[in-house]
């Protein structure tokens, strides 16, 4: 039987298919975001967790080039630590169950939740889009040293310096994709974190036993 | 939402598109720059793979140590008389180390050699001596006698234990494996992951 749903992509095609992809999923879930959340938390969460794991998998052809440390990072300092180590968390393990699980999914979420805080901890620093480039720029590099030390579980420590070495170009592919992160998503993104709750939920439990049928 | 997409957005999306694109020349000059800085030997003297290039950590490597050359005067047939040198799995030479005297701790005297190293997954030691070796081009052929035994190896890269003539009574080509003396005969040698099997001279 031919296998119709075998043949080979250029990768410059299944990269373009796959950005075609993230670009609609992103487009319409903005668009779904502003029509029905009230400004909930745990709605807004959700939205930047599935923009992080898809934008990393669809991304996943290009090393390094992902929005999850420019999301963790937006949300360390728009909404704070806690939010964004959970988000650096759900988004590590689901899209490695994608992309491959093993010993660096916990350095990965480490190292997004280290970024998250930091975002936290200068959210008052970090006033100016200057800033919050070099800071995104820095993250990069941050992230991928702190990811690297994993290798230290099946080599030596004299291994880490000459592979942190080899994998400077990787880490300049990481800057320059988060600062391009920070340049478009900064604005949306901070604007969705910051939504405050339109209180016009009523949540008080009624008062009134329910009628019995 | 995008409303405001201005000169900086476009600008760093040309930045990064002209960054992924040259990336593959980047990171080829970088490891080219960078090769002398990397191949660094591992230090640690407790690891068997010390003395040996550091990618070359977990993997299965083979050394041949020549004796010092007042041993032997007649071993002109090795190109390796100096220096150690150290091939990887696909037969290119990575680093030529001069300064190697006392490299091994086992190996006290012997000054010259030549490695073949970064395999894996073998388990028989012969075959994968055969193939380490083979993957030079000749510069390391094996010679041997099959015994009843197994193989015996009487010549590794044209230094025939058995022509050596000095303040001793006999020769022969001695098998070490992590660091210590095997047990055993090449052909029951089973190899770990991070084997390291050593061959040099030994005299009675």
């Amino acid at each position: 039987m031919v296998a119709y749903h075998v043949f080979d992509l250029n990768p410059v095609v299944s990269l373009l298919l796959n950005l075609t992809l993230l670009g609609v999923i992103c487009w319409s879930l903005f668009n779904i975001e502003k029509k029905y959340s009230n400004g909930n938390k745990f709605v807004i969460l959700g939205l930047l967790a599935i923009i992080g794991i898809t934008g990393r998998i669809l991304m996943s052809p290009i090393p390094n080039v992902q929005p999850v440390t420019v999301i963790v990072l937006l949300a360390g300092i728009r909404m704070g630590a806690k939010e964004s180590i959970f988000l650096a968390s759900i988004i590590a393990l689901f899209s490695n169950l994608i992309l491959g699980n093993g010993i660096w999914t916990i350095y990965q979420a480490a190292a997004w939740s280290m970024i998250g805080c930091l975002g936290a901890l200068f959210s008052n620093k970090l006033d100016t889009s200057m800033k919050l480039i070099l800071f995104a720029g820095i993250s990069g590099v941050l992230f991928n040293w702190f990811v690297s030390l994993s290798i230290l579980h099946s080599v030596g420590f004299d291994m880490l310096i000459p592979y942190l070495i080899v994998g400077i170009p990787y880490d300049l592919l990481h800057v320059v994709g988060n600062i391009t992160f920070i340049i478009w998503l900064s604005n949306p993104l901070t604007e969705i974190m910051s939504r405050k709750i339109e209180s016009d939920l009523n949540l008080e439990v009624s008062e009134y036993e329910p009628k019995p049928f | 939402m995008f409303e405001n997409i201005g000169r900086k957005h476009l600008i760093s999306v040309v930045i990064l598109v002209a960054v992924i694109v040259a990336f593959p020349q980047i990171n080829k000059l970088w490891l080219e720059s960078t090769e002398e800085v990397r191949s660094s030997l591992i230090t640690s003297e407790n690891n068997t793979h010390y003395g040996l290039p550091s990618e070359w950590e977990n993997t299965q490597v083979i050394c041949i140590h020549f004796p010092i050359e007042d041993v032997t005067s007649n071993m002109t047939a090795s190109n390796f008389t100096e220096d150690i040198t150290y091939f990887d799995a696909s037969g290119s030479e990575i680093l030529i180390n001069e300064d190697s005297e006392a490299l091994v701790n086992y190996s006290e005297g012997r000054d010259s050699g030549v490695c073949v190293g970064g395999f894996d997954n073998y388990t028989a030691g012969f075959n994968f001596m055969l193939e380490a070796t083979n993957v030079t081009n000749g510069e390391i052929e094996i010679g041997y006698d099959d015994s009843d035994w197994g193989p015996y190896i009487h010549t590794i890269a044209g230094l025939n234990a058995n022509d050596l003539t000095g303040n001793f009574s006999g020769a022969y080509w001695a098998l070490y494996h992590n660091g210590v003396t095997s047990d055993v005969g090449i052909g029951d040698l089973v190899m770990l992951e991070n084997s390291v099997i050593v061959w040099e001279i030994a005299t009675w």
